[in-house]
């Protein structure tokens, strides 16, 4: 247990941490991206599946609370490690250049900042849709929440509509880096696989932000 | 060599007394500088040049000038060890610059590298990096046969290139956290691959990475920027092997350490 905690304390195991709720909550955007493209297809379908997975109180306060944890741990430990990055330079470079050469990009270079507009964006959207008002509508007889509708007169405003776009556009660039990141640091990023890794992370970031952004556009120039 | 060649060029270097003192940039213009000089060569003539004019020579370190002993430093333009890949600063040319060009001479900073004066830096942390696993014990007494302990071609190549390491800090440079998971991954590859490192494989890379943390190095972002700067082009791949050798020496069960 010991070992535990100086383990997880080391500047390594705080990164391991990163990585591996980094690693859920990817896993967890995926199924949430695949849950909300439904709507698309038919908003009937999408208010029950919203009804089957909120019906069971346990299976929803569980995932509540796992979901809570990920993103709080993920959150502090990031703030814990940008603080001790940055105590490790005091003194700023006067003219510091990127060799060009290596994987770091604008978006590697400030997870911080993406991962606070993201953060922003993931209150926003809770205060919306998780604890906003709830149409409800009467389906095969069953009186049940008509997320469908608070989704669609969400994005019925242009403003609304590229915040949303926007968001999910830095959340791309946090996973883009992010996700090959955490293979590295979690020691899976042998030579043989790397180049698999690399497609594979980068097939999974765009594929997920892609199901993400089509739905307000849709919604907004289509209609469903 | 025709007299046209000879360059001028505008030098801002950073001047700082001690430690202690706040450091500042300080403008140089010097002239008569043949492409054909090192860098390091470059600095001693602007040296000489300021002491003939009874000013204070730019104190900056240097050793083998040949890119194999890890003395010589500086960021150069925003790049450590200036442009060009897989070389020291003291095996960098003046032909890689142009007439009229500014320069910005700074030295590795991070707070595990404090100025001692100047553009040079303590990088005993790299030591006590050292000290605290980065070798194997053996009992003294004559050399074991060559060929007792076989280690495959390809096994031993990988030591090698690990080893080559020359711990210069110019991963620790370019980082944008300061971290030292290159430095510390090439030491503790290349003994976590060969047979004869196996005997302490998971104290070393404890104490090591322990040392590391100690010393106020940062964490790592993966962003391989170290690797594109280091002269001895030490693959990013060794940080991932660090990684693994520290999951596996806080979870593998041994009884004995
Ligand atoms: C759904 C939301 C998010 C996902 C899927 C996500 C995913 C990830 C992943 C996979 C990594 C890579 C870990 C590694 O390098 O090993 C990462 C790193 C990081 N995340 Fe997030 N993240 C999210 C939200 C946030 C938020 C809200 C913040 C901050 C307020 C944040 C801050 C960071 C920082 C600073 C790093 C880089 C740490 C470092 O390498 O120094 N992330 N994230
Ligand atoms: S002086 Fe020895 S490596 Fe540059």
């Amino acid at each position: 247990m010991r070992n535990c905690c100086r383990f997880f304390n080391s500047s390594i195991g705080l990164k391991i941490t990163m990585a591996l709720t980094g690693m859920l909550l990817c896993g967890f955007l995926l199924l949430h991206m695949l849950g909300n493209v439904i709507i698309l297809f038919s908003p009937e379908a999408y208010n029950l599946y919203s009804f089957k997975l909120t019906s069971n109180k346990i299976f929803l306060y569980t995932a509540e609370v796992g979901l809570l944890g990920l993103a709080i741990l993920h959150i502090l430990v990031a703030i814990k490690l940008s603080l001790h990055n940055r105590r490790s330079r005091p003194e700023r470079y006067q003219n510091k250049k990127n060799s060009g050469l290596s994987r770091r990009t604008w978006y590697s270079s400030n997870m911080i900042i993406t991962g606070g507009i993201i953060l922003y964006f993931i209150v926003t959207h809770l205060l919306d849709f998780r604890f906003g008002e709830e149409i409800m509508t009467v389906q095969n007889s069953v009186t049940i929440r008509d997320v469908a509708a608070s989704v669609i007169g969400e994005f019925q405003e242009m403003g609304d509509v590229i915040f949303y776009v926007v968001a999910i556009t830095l959340l791309m660039f946090h996973i883009l880096h992010g996700l090959r990141s955490a293979f590295a640091s979690l020691g899976l990023e042998y030579p043989r696989y790397e180049k698999s890794f690399n497609v594979l992370s980068k097939l999974f970031v765009f594929g997920v932000s892609a199901g993400f952004i089509v739905i307000p556009i849709w919604i907004y120039f289509v209609g469903v | 060599m025709s007299a046209q060649a000879l360059m001028t060029l505008k030098l801002r270097i950073w001047r700082q007394k001690d430690a202690q003192s706040a450091g500042r940039m300080e403008e140089h213009e010097l002239s008569g500088i043949s492409e054909h000089m090192s860098f390091l060569e470059m600095l001693d003539f602007l040296n000489e040049k300021l002491t003939r004019e009874g000013k204070i020579p730019f104190n900056f370190e240097s050793d083998c000038r040949e890119g194999i002993c890890g003395s010589c430093s500086l960021v150069i333009n925003g790049i450590a060890h200036g442009p060009g890949k897989a070389k020291a600063t003291c095996q960098l040319h003046m032909r890689s610059f142009k007439n009229g060009d500014t320069i910005c001479i700074e030295p590795w900073r991070a707070a595990a590298f404090p100025v001692i004066k100047d553009l040079a830096v303590d990088r005993s942390a790299f030591d006590r990096i050292i000290s605290a696993g980065g070798y194997v014990s053996v009992n003294v007494g004559s050399a074991p046969e060559g060929n007792s302990i076989p280690v495959p071609k390809n096994v031993a190549d990988y030591a090698f290139s690990s080893a080559t390491c020359i711990g210069c800090g110019a991963c620790v440079a370019a980082c944008k956290n300061a971290s030292a998971m290159l430095f510390v991954s090439a030491k503790v590859s290349q003994f976590s691959v060969l047979p004869q490192g196996q005997a302490e494989r998971k104290s070393r890379v404890q104490n090591m990475v322990a040392q590391m943390e100690r010393e106020q190095f940062g964490a790592c972002t993966n962003e391989a920027e170290c690797s594109a700067v280091c002269p001895k082009e030490i693959p990013f791949e060794n940080i991932v092997r660090l990684n693994r050798e520290f999951i596996r020496s806080n979870f593998s069960p041994s009884e004995f350490e």
